[in-house]
């Protein structure tokens, strides 16, 4: 494994060979020793593997844009964009403000009951199988209920919104297909046709769609207000079911940690803190440049693709003391990269906090641990690191 | 989450038991039995003048008391106000709302204990070494402090109990020798920990071959986000581009201020680890409490996350 000439070779940098994608951590170790910023000649683009330079792109807005597309690359059969996150002040600010009274903590709070009895239900059944497939029947779930209970979308299915999600990133990688761009058209048509005139009467998408957000200032006119709703509603999906398997994996690899946190539920906020870190869904976002622009001291010239790695950034020993350890008491977890940062942080962020400690709270009670129950096998898309299936067996607390 | 229940309590004694430190008691005002509690558990006290302060202190009575509550606090000056304000300002006669008694440090039964503390993290200490007393297990206490004079009812505990007790001041021992006191695993022995990070640390380090179970520690609430030592108090914002200039009142946050007036900032967090509501700021001296900016970018000052950090000077003005 370890060959230095082979560090200068191209291929070993490139974020979408299959060893770094079967297996990144070490991949992003040996990246972030080659500088701030490494330039992949292959693929067109600049990884940003560190924490501090990954912060320091993602707080200037300024030189790295939103504008001209935060995936890898946008396909041409998607006309439409998506009006937070691709979009830069000012007209970013005016959508984000007319979402942002929604997703506060303290509007977020008011799903709380829903979402906790969401997670009692799920483990319900989970702990009555015993033996099943955690993707399907804890990580799928829980993000398909609280986005039901935050929007008043109800999908056909949990599989099939999954699916959606699933496509809506993956349409946008390197191995991105027709089919993935098919797929989410599909999910557009079935939200127009029948997710929209099946919503309760009050709720948030009926709030963005029929009003324009909260003070109306999403704009009525074109897709703004569909995109705009259909945009949050895909990103709240794939992003925390994939949080949430690699959470059940850590805990396969770490019971000292489930241990310690089922004597310590006090401390389930920041474990999911460090699971945030540990398993962040996504590998990557990316900015673009209009003009030269400075990363840690390297030039970059207008017109690049930037990667802000924010799986590798969270692994940073710089930043995180024995950086592949799981450490559910980790003071400074909550400065993990997950969500991003600055302007466009995750708008979801405090829904999924309370989807992954409601769960955390329902599991530490009822199990003692979770062990291993077939292969696991991890999903092929570039983009989101997460698992395809996880067969588990839980072992049940007394009294559960 | 939603307001637990709490009781309103009158602090009946205020007494000096360190250097720094202060013994509360808490009852009813009408004397009546308090809910029932177990040796490691502790309250959320509502400090401060508007009641927003919540800090949590470990009980240092004794559960078959119901009369009072006693807590040790510490005054710490890199705290954000909460032990201050118990310390320098909460007096006998004074109400103090109280959650109900929590306890996430529960004392397992067992034969022997092994009880390590470190400074106020005696606390929760004293009311176990009772129960396992009572309970004819075997057990020891080392407590270590900075100085003598800064470790509450050490002089007690060794007139108490003995040699069972072993206090090490780090001016006269240096510190705790953990990895001598737990060497190796002993079957059948729990072992109780309660202090600042870095004692947390090294015995989690020194149980790492001891079985999963044997360790318990309670740690000490997050350090607060920002220190600013100081009262908060009223001061002037130019936002520049909407040009407008408000009022930013001692109980609000800037971001508060500015959303309803429909000044186009964007946040998430409401607690500065974000960056979201990142503003560059053109005048005046902020007061930073976020933990974005690094030291250098908190001395240059060209920006401010607007959710929590305030102003040093009168007057800010904000490119917003």
């Amino acid at each position: 494994m370890a060959n230095l000439a082979s560090t200068t070779d191209h291929t070993d940098l490139d974020p979408y060979s299959a060893q770094a994608q079967a297996d990144p951590f070490p991949y992003y170790d040996s990246l972030r020793d080659l500088g701030p910023t490494v330039y992949v000649p292959g693929r067109d683009v600049w990884l940003v593997p560190g924490h501090a330079e990954a912060v320091q792109v993602l707080r200037n807005h300024t030189d790295f844009v939103s504008g001209d597309g935060v995936t890898f690359e946008v396909p041409t059969t998607r006309t439409e964009r998506y009006p937070l996150i691709e979009n830069d002040p000012p007209l970013h600010n005016v959508i984000r403000r007319s979402l942002q009274p929604s997703f506060t903590k303290t509007a977020i709070e008011a799903f709380r009951p829903g979402v906790e009895s969401a997670a009692t239900a799920i483990v319900d059944r989970a702990v009555s199988l015993r033996e099943f497939d955690a993707v399907q029947v804890l990580a799928q779930e829980m993000p398909d209920q609280a986005m039901t209970l935050l929007t008043g979308i109800t999908p056909p299915s949990a599989q099939t919104l999954a699916d959606w999600s699933d496509a809506t990133s993956r349409g946008e990688e390197p191995a991105g297909t027709e089919e993935h761009a098919a797929l989410v058209m599909e999910s557009i048509t079935w939200l127009v046709s029948e997710g929209l005139p099946n919503m309760p009467e009050h709720c948030l998408g009926r709030l963005i769609v029929e009003s324009g957000g909260n003070d109306g200032n999403i704009d009525g006119e074109g897709s703004h207000r569909l995109m705009s709703l259909a945009s949050l509603w895909l990103a709240g999906i794939d992003s925390t079911g994939a949080l949430l398997g690699n959470a059940i994996n850590a805990f396969i690899d770490h019971p000292d940690q489930w241990d310690l946190l089922r004597r310590r539920p006090d401390l389930i906020p920041n474990a999911a803190e460090e699971l945030l870190r540990y398993g962040a869904p996504f590998r990557a976002f990316f900015r673009r440049t209009r003009a030269a622009a400075d990363i840690g001291g390297v030039e970059v010239p207008p017109g690049a693709r930037v990667a802000v790695m924010l799986a590798a950034a969270n692994r940073d020993p710089r930043q995180f003391p024995d950086p592949h350890r799981l450490d559910v008491t980790r003071e400074n977890a909550k400065t993990h990269l997950a969500f991003g940062n600055a302007l466009h942080v995750c708008l979801g962020s405090p829904l999924a906090r309370m989807e992954v400690t409601s769960l955390l709270t329902e599991l530490t009670r009822r199990v003692e641990r979770f062990e291993r129950a077939g292969e696991a096998v991890r999903s092929p898309s570039q983009t989101v690191h997460k698992f395809e299936t996880l067969p588990v067996s839980v072992v049940l607390a007394e009294g559960a | 989450m939603p307001t637990p229940e709490t009781l309103d309590l009158v602090v009946t004694r205020k007494e000096p038991v360190a250097v720094d430190v202060v013994k509360l008691t808490l009852a009813r005002r009408d004397g009546g039995p308090l809910p029932t509690w177990e040796p490691g558990a502790h309250l959320d006290l509502h400090l401060g003048d508007d009641l927003a302060v919540v800090r949590q202190y470990s009980l240092c009575s004794q559960p078959a008391d119901r009369t009072c509550y006693e807590v040790a606090v510490l005054r710490e000056p890199e705290g954000r106000g909460g032990s201050a304000y118990v310390v320098d300002r909460l007096n006998v006669g004074d109400t103090v709302p109280v959650s109900l008694p929590r306890n996430h440090f529960a004392l397992e039964p067992s034969p022997r204990y092994v009880f390590v503390a470190g400074g106020i993290g005696i606390t929760p200490m004293l009311p176990m070494i009772e129960a396992a007393e009572a309970g004819g297990a075997e057990w020891t206490l080392l407590y270590g402090g900075r100085t003598r004079s800064s470790m509450a009812f050490a002089d007690d505990l060794v007139a108490r109990w003995g040699t069972k007790v072993t206090v090490q001041p780090a001016d006269e021992h240096g510190l705790l020798d953990l990895a001598a006191l737990l060497d190796a695993p002993s079957p059948g022995t729990v072992v109780y920990c309660c202090g600042p990070e870095p004692l947390l640390h090294a015995i989690e380090a020194a149980c790492w071959s001891w079985p999963a179970g044997s360790l318990h520690i309670e740690r000490f609430a997050p350090a607060p986000t920002s220190d600013s030592g100081v009262e908060d108090t009223e001061f002037e914002v130019e936002f520049a581009q909407s040009g407008v200039t408000l009022t930013v009142p001692a109980d609000r946050s800037i971001m508060a201020v500015a959303d309803e007036a429909d000044i186009p900032i964007v946040y998430s967090c409401e607690e500065g680890t974000c960056g979201s509501c990142e503003v560059a700021v053109l005048l005046g001296e902020p007061d930073h409490r976020d933990s974005v900016l690094s030291a250098q970018e908190r001395e240059a000052s060209a920006t401010m996350m607007i959710c929590v950090s305030r102003a040093r000077s009168a007057r800010l003005v904000l490119d917003v």
